[in-house]
């Protein structure tokens, strides 16, 4: 079975790839399959904690991120130059992360048979 | 050496992507590589049989439509996702008592199961 | 067509799968007469469920399908419980359709 990383480079509720995302993720996770998820670029706006996603008519991020642990997926890295780049403190994301630098970024999802992004 | 493949369209029928992935599928057939599926999952667009094309104009549609009746290729379209975005066949407008349907000939709509299996098999995963 | 939930002269607001609409509009006696019109009486086996799934969708804002409701009960539950067989022998038109509709919650999307 190959493993699959899929990755989020959008920002949250301009669409809806960040929820279309995880429906993919949590698919696969559902079947056993080796899955990770990245987040890089515009994609780290989805783990800031205090977004209101109800005033946009979407659902609570951190409500729905909560499903990652539900399926056991603990390969979960953000990039750690994309938050520098958006001032934003890894300390102060709404779920567990692992944060990695470019070269380890890129090493990491070599290691993965297959990726998608959103 | 023949690979198998899977193709995810993530790209609207007016985007570029979209036709690229079409012309991406045919050169694999011509090199004799396998196409285990052509899995449409935002990019449901394409899989809309009201979608209509003046005739100097490149038709997508049509040509997914071939790709399927020539070379065997299964379309398969993500079910939740086409609800989302208002295309459904006729059975599932019957169960969710929409006023029509309107996918495609050709397509057929499947669970993202269907594309994990499919995809969790194959040598390569491309995305357009 | 939708026949609507009329329950103790009242009628609620339901979706066109007869599903309730508002989340308060939930407790324990409409949950037994939804129960009825699914023709099922709910044993403590089922209010096991009914309760767990209308929590899920507390914690995670979503109504889960039936792979992500197998999985969630398993977790919680053991897998004696958190299998289809056992969850189709408590719901047999299927558990998350059934049981979301007995819990008050939106119907669950196709798919996954």
């Amino acid at each position: 079975m190959q493993s699959l990383a899929i990755i989020n480079q959008s920002a949250p509720f301009g669409n809806n790839n960040y929820r279309e995302s995880l429906d993919m993720l949590l698919a696969n996770a559902s079947y056993d399959r080796p899955v990770a998820l990245f987040f890089q670029g515009d994609g780290v706006y989805q783990l800031l904690g205090n977004t209101k996603a109800t005033l946009t008519g979407n659902k609570d991020l951190t409500k729905t991120y909560g499903l990652l642990e539900l399926y056991d997926i603990e390969e979960v890295f953000v990039c750690s130059d994309s938050l520098q780049l958006r001032n934003i403190d890894a300390d102060s994301l709404s779920i567990d992360v692992i944060s990695l630098d470019n070269a380890q970024w890129f090493e990491k999802l070599a290691s993965y048979d297959q990726s998608m992004s959103f | 050496m023949s690979l198998n493949y899977v193709l995810v369209i993530n790209s609207d029928i007016t985007q570029q992507g979209s036709y690229s992935g079409y012309q991406f599928a045919c050169e694999l057939l011509k090199q004799g590589h396998q196409i285990s599926q052509v899995f449409f999952y935002q990019g449901i667009s394409n899989t809309n049989g009201l979608v209509s094309i003046v005739s100097d104009e490149v038709n997508l549609l049509s040509l997914w439509q071939s790709l399927a009746t020539e070379h065997k290729v299964p379309l398969i379209s993500c079910i939740s996702a086409s609800l989302r975005r208002g295309v459904a066949d006729e059975q599932v407008a019957q169960e969710q008592k929409l006023m029509n349907h309107n996918l495609a000939d050709g397509f057929e709509l499947g669970g993202l199961g269907e594309f994990v299996t499919a995809s969790a098999q194959a040598d390569r995963l491309i995305q357009f | 067509m939708s026949s609507g939930i009329h329950f103790n002269g009242k009628d609620y607001d339901v979706d066109k799968h007869d599903y309730l609409v508002n989340l308060d509009d939930w407790n324990d006696d409409i949950a037994v007469h939804i129960a009825s019109l699914e023709e099922i009486t709910l044993t403590e086996e089922h209010w096991q469920v009914v309760r767990f799934i209308r929590n899920f969708y507390l914690e995670f804002d979503t109504s889960p399908a039936v792979r992500m409701l197998v999985k969630a009960v398993a977790k919680e539950f053991g897998p004696e419980k958190g299998n289809s067989r056992y969850l189709y022998s408590l719901f047999p038109k299927g558990p998350a359709k059934q049981a979301t509709r007995i819990a008050g919650l939106p119907k669950p999307a196709k798919c996954i």
